[in-house]
Protein backbone atom coordinates (compact mmCIF):
# COMPACT_ATOMS: atom_id res chain seq x y z
CA UNK A 1 0.00 0.00 0.00
CA UNK A 2 1.19 3.46 -1.10
CA UNK A 3 2.02 6.05 1.92
CA UNK A 4 -0.77 7.99 1.77
CA UNK A 5 0.19 10.75 4.05
CA UNK A 6 3.49 13.24 4.38
CA UNK A 7 4.64 12.61 7.24
CA UNK A 8 8.00 12.43 9.02
CA UNK A 9 7.00 9.35 9.97
CA UNK A 10 6.00 7.60 7.04
CA UNK A 11 9.65 8.89 5.71
CA UNK A 12 11.75 7.31 9.23
CA UNK A 13 13.19 4.07 9.19
CA UNK A 14 15.31 2.42 12.36
CA UNK A 15 19.34 2.59 12.09
CA UNK A 16 21.34 1.29 15.31
CA UNK A 17 23.94 4.07 16.34
CA UNK A 18 27.62 3.10 17.41
CA UNK A 19 26.74 1.68 20.51
CA UNK A 20 23.93 -0.72 18.91
CA UNK A 21 21.62 1.42 20.05
CA UNK A 22 18.28 1.75 18.19
CA UNK A 23 16.93 4.92 16.75
CA UNK A 24 14.59 6.10 14.16
CA UNK A 25 16.50 8.47 11.35
CA UNK A 26 15.67 10.10 8.10
CA UNK A 27 17.93 10.60 5.18
CA UNK A 28 18.22 14.23 3.84
CA UNK A 29 16.27 13.62 0.41
CA UNK A 30 13.31 12.96 2.37
CA UNK A 31 13.40 16.18 4.67
CA UNK A 32 14.26 18.05 1.66
CA UNK A 33 11.38 16.69 -0.18
CA UNK A 34 9.31 17.06 2.50
CA UNK A 35 10.13 20.77 3.63
CA UNK A 36 9.06 21.05 -0.40
CA UNK A 37 5.87 19.90 0.09
CA UNK A 38 4.56 21.31 2.89
CA UNK A 39 6.24 24.59 2.23
CA UNK A 40 8.04 24.56 5.37
CA UNK A 41 11.58 26.07 5.38
CA UNK A 42 14.85 23.60 5.66
CA UNK A 43 15.98 24.15 9.23
CA UNK A 44 12.56 24.03 10.18
CA UNK A 45 11.84 20.61 8.55
CA UNK A 46 15.01 19.61 11.05
CA UNK A 47 13.77 20.97 14.02
CA UNK A 48 10.51 19.41 13.55
CA UNK A 49 11.87 15.81 12.83
CA UNK A 50 14.53 15.60 15.97
CA UNK A 51 11.59 16.99 17.80
CA UNK A 52 9.65 14.41 16.96
CA UNK A 53 12.74 11.86 17.57
CA UNK A 54 13.51 11.50 13.99
CA UNK A 55 17.08 12.25 14.12
CA UNK A 56 18.68 13.39 10.51
CA UNK A 57 20.90 10.97 9.23
CA UNK A 58 23.73 13.37 8.68
CA UNK A 59 23.91 13.38 12.58
CA UNK A 60 23.95 9.55 13.22
CA UNK A 61 27.68 9.60 13.53
CA UNK A 62 27.58 12.54 16.29
CA UNK A 63 25.68 10.17 18.56
CA UNK A 64 26.32 9.37 21.91
CA UNK A 65 28.78 12.22 21.76
CA UNK A 66 26.20 14.87 20.51
CA UNK A 67 22.84 13.47 22.00
CA UNK A 68 19.47 14.22 19.46
CA UNK A 69 18.36 16.70 22.33
CA UNK A 70 21.80 18.53 22.25
CA UNK A 71 21.25 18.00 18.33
CA UNK A 72 17.90 20.22 18.55
CA UNK A 73 19.49 22.84 21.05
CA UNK A 74 22.53 23.25 18.04
CA UNK A 75 19.90 23.38 15.51
CA UNK A 76 17.85 26.03 17.18
CA UNK A 77 21.36 28.15 18.22
CA UNK A 78 22.93 30.96 16.75
CA UNK A 79 26.82 31.71 16.10
CA UNK A 80 29.03 34.35 14.67
CA UNK A 81 32.44 33.94 13.36
CA UNK A 82 34.22 36.74 13.02
CA UNK A 83 37.46 36.54 10.61
CA UNK A 84 37.21 33.93 8.02
CA UNK A 85 41.17 33.14 7.50
CA UNK A 86 42.47 29.68 8.77
CA UNK A 87 41.06 29.23 11.78
CA UNK A 88 37.31 30.80 10.72
CA UNK A 89 37.42 28.47 7.65
CA UNK A 90 37.66 25.61 9.44
CA UNK A 91 35.33 26.97 12.15
CA UNK A 92 32.66 27.53 10.00
CA UNK A 93 33.04 24.42 8.33
CA UNK A 94 32.94 22.70 11.38
CA UNK A 95 30.01 24.13 13.01
CA UNK A 96 28.16 23.64 9.28
CA UNK A 97 28.72 20.23 9.95
CA UNK A 98 28.11 19.95 13.57
CA UNK A 99 24.32 21.42 12.79
CA UNK A 100 24.95 24.79 14.42
CA UNK A 101 21.44 26.20 13.17
CA UNK A 102 22.52 29.26 12.18
CA UNK A 103 25.72 30.89 11.19
CA UNK A 104 26.93 34.77 11.05
CA UNK A 105 30.22 34.91 8.71
CA UNK A 106 32.33 38.37 8.75
CA UNK A 107 35.18 38.98 6.68
CA UNK A 108 36.09 41.89 3.83
CA UNK A 109 38.70 39.67 2.26
CA UNK A 110 39.52 38.30 -0.98
CA UNK A 111 41.43 34.55 -0.91
CA UNK A 112 44.02 35.29 -2.45
CA UNK A 113 47.68 33.38 -2.87
CA UNK A 114 49.29 33.52 0.69
CA UNK A 115 45.75 31.62 1.88
CA UNK A 116 46.37 28.44 0.06
CA UNK A 117 49.26 26.92 2.67
CA UNK A 118 46.50 26.80 5.45
CA UNK A 119 42.72 27.90 4.40
CA UNK A 120 40.05 25.52 3.88
CA UNK A 121 37.82 26.54 1.45
CA UNK A 122 41.09 28.86 -0.55
CA UNK A 123 41.77 26.71 -4.15
CA UNK A 124 42.77 27.52 -7.88
CA UNK A 125 39.03 28.47 -8.37
CA UNK A 126 37.72 30.50 -5.53
CA UNK A 127 41.48 33.11 -6.13
CA UNK A 128 39.93 36.44 -5.66
CA UNK A 129 36.59 35.51 -4.52
CA UNK A 130 35.16 36.95 -1.56
CA UNK A 131 36.04 34.59 1.55
CA UNK A 132 32.59 34.86 3.32
CA UNK A 133 30.20 34.05 0.04
CA UNK A 134 32.59 31.11 -1.12
CA UNK A 135 31.92 29.55 2.41
CA UNK A 136 28.19 30.24 2.04
CA UNK A 137 27.99 28.26 -1.03
CA UNK A 138 30.19 25.68 0.22
CA UNK A 139 28.29 25.10 3.22
CA UNK A 140 24.84 25.10 1.85
CA UNK A 141 26.02 21.93 0.16
CA UNK A 142 27.48 20.43 3.32
CA UNK A 143 24.39 20.85 5.44
CA UNK A 144 21.73 22.73 4.02
CA UNK A 145 19.94 22.84 7.29
CA UNK A 146 22.40 25.38 8.32
CA UNK A 147 21.56 29.29 7.71
CA UNK A 148 24.45 30.94 7.36
CA UNK A 149 24.71 34.79 6.63
CA UNK A 150 27.44 36.45 4.99
CA UNK A 151 28.60 39.71 6.20
CA UNK A 152 31.55 40.71 3.58
CA UNK A 153 32.35 43.55 6.27
CA UNK A 154 35.53 44.22 9.09
CA UNK A 155 34.18 44.51 12.30
CA UNK A 156 36.36 47.31 13.49
CA UNK A 157 33.45 49.69 15.70
CA UNK A 158 31.91 49.21 19.09
CA UNK A 159 29.14 50.59 17.86
CA UNK A 160 28.65 47.51 15.25
CA UNK A 161 26.94 45.91 18.23
CA UNK A 162 23.80 45.05 16.46
CA UNK A 163 25.17 42.55 13.94
CA UNK A 164 25.31 40.30 17.45
CA UNK A 165 21.74 40.67 18.64
CA UNK A 166 20.57 37.04 17.82
CA UNK A 167 23.91 35.37 18.78
CA UNK A 168 24.59 33.42 21.73
CA UNK A 169 27.97 32.69 21.04
CA UNK A 170 30.87 35.27 19.44
CA UNK A 171 34.29 33.19 17.80
CA UNK A 172 37.47 35.26 17.35
CA UNK A 173 39.17 33.79 14.69
CA UNK A 174 40.82 37.69 13.98
CA UNK A 175 44.34 38.17 13.14
CA UNK A 176 45.09 41.71 14.46
CA UNK A 177 45.38 43.12 18.13
CA UNK A 178 43.50 46.04 17.53
CA UNK A 179 40.22 44.12 15.55
CA UNK A 180 40.21 41.73 18.89
CA UNK A 181 40.34 44.01 21.46
CA UNK A 182 37.41 46.07 19.81
CA UNK A 183 35.59 42.40 18.98
CA UNK A 184 36.06 41.96 23.08
CA UNK A 185 34.74 45.19 23.58
CA UNK A 186 31.16 44.48 21.63
CA UNK A 187 30.91 40.89 23.31
CA UNK A 188 31.11 42.80 26.47
CA UNK A 189 28.37 45.31 25.55
CA UNK A 190 26.55 42.38 23.97
CA UNK A 191 27.19 40.23 27.03
CA UNK A 192 27.68 37.46 25.47
CA UNK A 193 30.66 35.11 25.84
CA UNK A 194 33.53 35.18 22.92
CA UNK A 195 35.62 31.99 21.88
CA UNK A 196 39.06 33.66 21.27
CA UNK A 197 41.51 31.16 18.89
CA UNK A 198 45.48 32.26 17.65
CA UNK A 199 48.05 30.45 16.43
CA UNK A 200 51.96 30.90 15.83
CA UNK A 201 54.00 27.97 13.93
CA UNK A 202 52.63 24.99 15.30
CA UNK A 203 51.39 25.94 18.17
CA UNK A 204 48.14 28.18 19.23
CA UNK A 205 46.49 28.95 21.98
CA UNK A 206 42.53 29.18 23.05
CA UNK A 207 40.69 30.84 25.91
CA UNK A 208 37.01 31.87 26.45
CA UNK A 209 37.08 35.31 27.28
CA UNK A 210 33.40 36.53 29.22
CA UNK A 211 32.22 39.59 29.42
CA UNK A 212 34.44 42.46 30.03
CA UNK A 213 36.66 40.06 32.44
CA UNK A 214 39.36 42.32 30.93
CA UNK A 215 41.75 39.13 29.51
CA UNK A 216 41.54 40.45 25.96
CA UNK A 217 43.42 43.32 27.36
CA UNK A 218 45.89 41.20 29.12
CA UNK A 219 46.78 39.54 26.28
CA UNK A 220 46.73 42.24 23.46
CA UNK A 221 46.47 45.42 25.58
CA UNK A 222 49.60 48.30 25.42
CA UNK A 223 52.12 49.42 24.02
CA UNK A 224 53.39 45.87 21.52
CA UNK A 225 57.44 46.73 20.80
CA UNK A 226 57.85 43.42 20.41
CA UNK A 227 57.16 41.35 16.79
CA UNK A 228 54.21 39.35 17.37
CA UNK A 229 55.08 35.48 17.31
CA UNK A 230 53.33 34.25 13.88
CA UNK A 231 55.84 36.68 12.41
CA UNK A 232 58.47 34.95 13.04
CA UNK A 233 57.11 31.35 12.86
CA UNK A 234 54.50 31.93 10.03
CA UNK A 235 51.06 29.66 10.15
CA UNK A 236 51.08 26.54 8.47
CA UNK A 237 48.21 24.41 8.12
CA UNK A 238 48.59 22.43 11.58
CA UNK A 239 47.64 25.02 14.18
CA UNK A 240 44.84 26.27 12.76
CA UNK A 241 43.48 23.33 12.32
CA UNK A 242 43.98 21.98 15.96
CA UNK A 243 42.97 25.69 17.15
CA UNK A 244 39.89 25.86 15.36
CA UNK A 245 39.37 22.29 16.68
CA UNK A 246 39.63 23.43 20.18
CA UNK A 247 37.42 26.48 19.58
CA UNK A 248 34.34 24.32 18.15
CA UNK A 249 34.82 22.08 21.31
CA UNK A 250 34.31 25.36 23.36
CA UNK A 251 31.53 26.69 21.21
CA UNK A 252 29.91 23.36 22.04
CA UNK A 253 30.44 23.80 25.19
CA UNK A 254 28.75 27.10 25.96
CA UNK A 255 25.52 26.30 23.74
CA UNK A 256 25.07 23.12 25.76
CA UNK A 257 25.71 24.33 29.34
CA UNK A 258 28.71 21.70 29.59
CA UNK A 259 32.08 21.65 31.16
CA UNK A 260 31.60 25.05 32.15
CA UNK A 261 33.48 25.40 35.56
CA UNK A 262 36.98 24.98 33.88
CA UNK A 263 35.94 26.46 30.62
CA UNK A 264 38.20 30.19 31.05
CA UNK A 265 41.51 28.58 30.99
CA UNK A 266 43.75 29.19 28.35
CA UNK A 267 44.69 26.01 26.95
CA UNK A 268 48.07 26.33 24.49
CA UNK A 269 49.07 23.41 22.35
CA UNK A 270 52.08 22.82 20.46
CA UNK A 271 52.32 20.39 17.79
CA UNK A 272 56.28 19.99 17.54
CA UNK A 273 56.66 19.14 20.94
CA UNK A 274 53.76 17.84 21.23
CA UNK A 275 52.65 19.44 24.55
CA UNK A 276 49.64 20.87 26.05
CA UNK A 277 49.23 23.13 28.88
CA UNK A 278 46.25 25.18 30.55
CA UNK A 279 46.99 28.54 32.54
CA UNK A 280 45.13 30.42 34.87
CA UNK A 281 45.01 34.32 33.70
CA UNK B 1 66.99 25.80 44.00
CA UNK B 2 66.20 24.44 40.92
CA UNK B 3 63.27 26.13 38.54
CA UNK B 4 61.87 24.95 35.20
CA UNK B 5 61.52 27.15 32.28
CA UNK B 6 59.54 26.69 29.91
CA UNK B 7 59.33 29.34 26.31
CA UNK B 8 56.97 29.00 24.16
CA UNK B 9 56.41 30.14 20.84
CA UNK B 10 58.80 32.35 18.98
CA UNK B 11 60.78 32.31 22.68
CA UNK B 12 61.87 28.91 22.29
CA UNK B 13 64.89 29.63 20.74
CA UNK B 14 66.24 31.24 23.56
CA UNK B 15 66.23 28.04 25.76
CA UNK B 16 69.81 27.07 23.95
CA UNK B 17 71.68 30.75 24.81
CA UNK B 18 71.73 29.88 28.55
CA UNK B 19 73.09 27.57 31.12
CA UNK B 20 69.44 25.73 31.05
CA UNK B 21 70.20 21.64 31.52
CA UNK B 22 68.55 18.81 29.81
CA UNK B 23 65.03 18.74 32.23
CA UNK B 24 64.61 22.59 31.01
CA UNK B 25 65.29 23.70 34.43
CA UNK B 26 67.62 26.38 36.11
CA UNK B 27 69.51 26.51 38.97
CA UNK B 28 69.59 29.42 41.55
CA UNK B 29 72.31 29.20 44.30
CA UNK B 30 70.41 32.72 45.74
CA UNK B 31 66.95 34.22 45.94
CA UNK B 32 65.43 34.93 42.60
CA UNK B 33 62.39 36.56 40.44
CA UNK B 34 61.34 35.64 37.27
CA UNK B 35 63.28 38.32 35.82
CA UNK B 36 66.32 36.67 36.60
CA UNK B 37 65.63 33.92 34.59
CA UNK B 38 64.92 35.16 31.94
CA UNK B 39 67.87 37.23 31.77
CA UNK B 40 69.85 34.34 32.71
CA UNK B 41 68.69 32.82 29.35
CA UNK B 42 69.06 35.96 27.34
CA UNK B 43 65.16 36.42 26.39
CA UNK B 44 64.45 40.59 25.87
CA UNK B 45 61.69 41.49 27.77
CA UNK B 46 60.24 43.51 25.35
CA UNK B 47 59.37 40.22 23.31
CA UNK B 48 57.20 39.01 26.60
CA UNK B 49 53.61 39.32 26.57
CA UNK B 50 52.66 36.89 29.37
CA UNK B 51 54.50 35.34 32.24
CA UNK B 52 52.71 32.86 34.21
CA UNK B 53 54.37 30.90 37.85
CA UNK B 54 53.12 27.28 38.37
CA UNK B 55 50.29 27.44 35.71
CA UNK B 56 49.20 30.95 36.98
CA UNK B 57 49.42 34.61 35.86
CA UNK B 58 52.13 35.94 37.05
CA UNK B 59 54.97 39.34 36.93
CA UNK B 60 58.78 39.12 36.25
CA UNK B 61 59.22 40.83 39.67
CA UNK B 62 57.67 37.40 41.04
CA UNK B 63 60.23 35.61 43.85
CA UNK B 64 60.84 32.24 42.86
CA UNK B 65 61.21 29.04 45.16
CA UNK B 66 62.62 25.71 44.54
CA UNK B 67 60.67 23.23 41.92
CA UNK B 68 58.52 26.91 40.62
CA UNK B 69 57.51 26.10 37.39
CA UNK B 70 57.52 29.43 34.68
CA UNK B 71 56.08 29.76 32.13
CA UNK B 72 56.95 32.51 29.34
CA UNK B 73 54.72 33.66 25.76
CA UNK B 74 55.60 36.60 23.12
CA UNK B 75 52.63 37.95 21.94
CA UNK B 76 50.93 35.67 19.65
CA UNK B 77 47.99 36.94 16.83
CA UNK B 78 47.55 34.77 14.18
CA UNK B 79 44.32 33.57 12.71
Amino acid sequence: MMPKDHSLESRARIEKDCQGKSCRVICDQDLLALADILNVPLHQMYLQSMEKGILPLRYLRNMPSITLKEQIILQTSQVAVVGAGGLGGRIIEGLSRLGVGTLHIFDPDLFDETNLNRQIFADQNTLGTPKVEVMQECCRLINPAVRITAHRIAVKDQNQDALFADVQVIVDALDTPGDRLTLAAIAGKCRLPLVHGTVAGFGGRVMVIHPLDGRMEMLYGGQETACSAEHQLGTPVLSPALIASFQMMAVLNLLLGKNQATDSRMIYADLEKPSLDLFEL
Amino acid sequence: MKIEVRLFASLASYADHGDMDSDGCLSFKTPATIRDAIQRLGVPEQEIKLVFLNGVGASLDSSLKDRDRVGIFPPIGGG
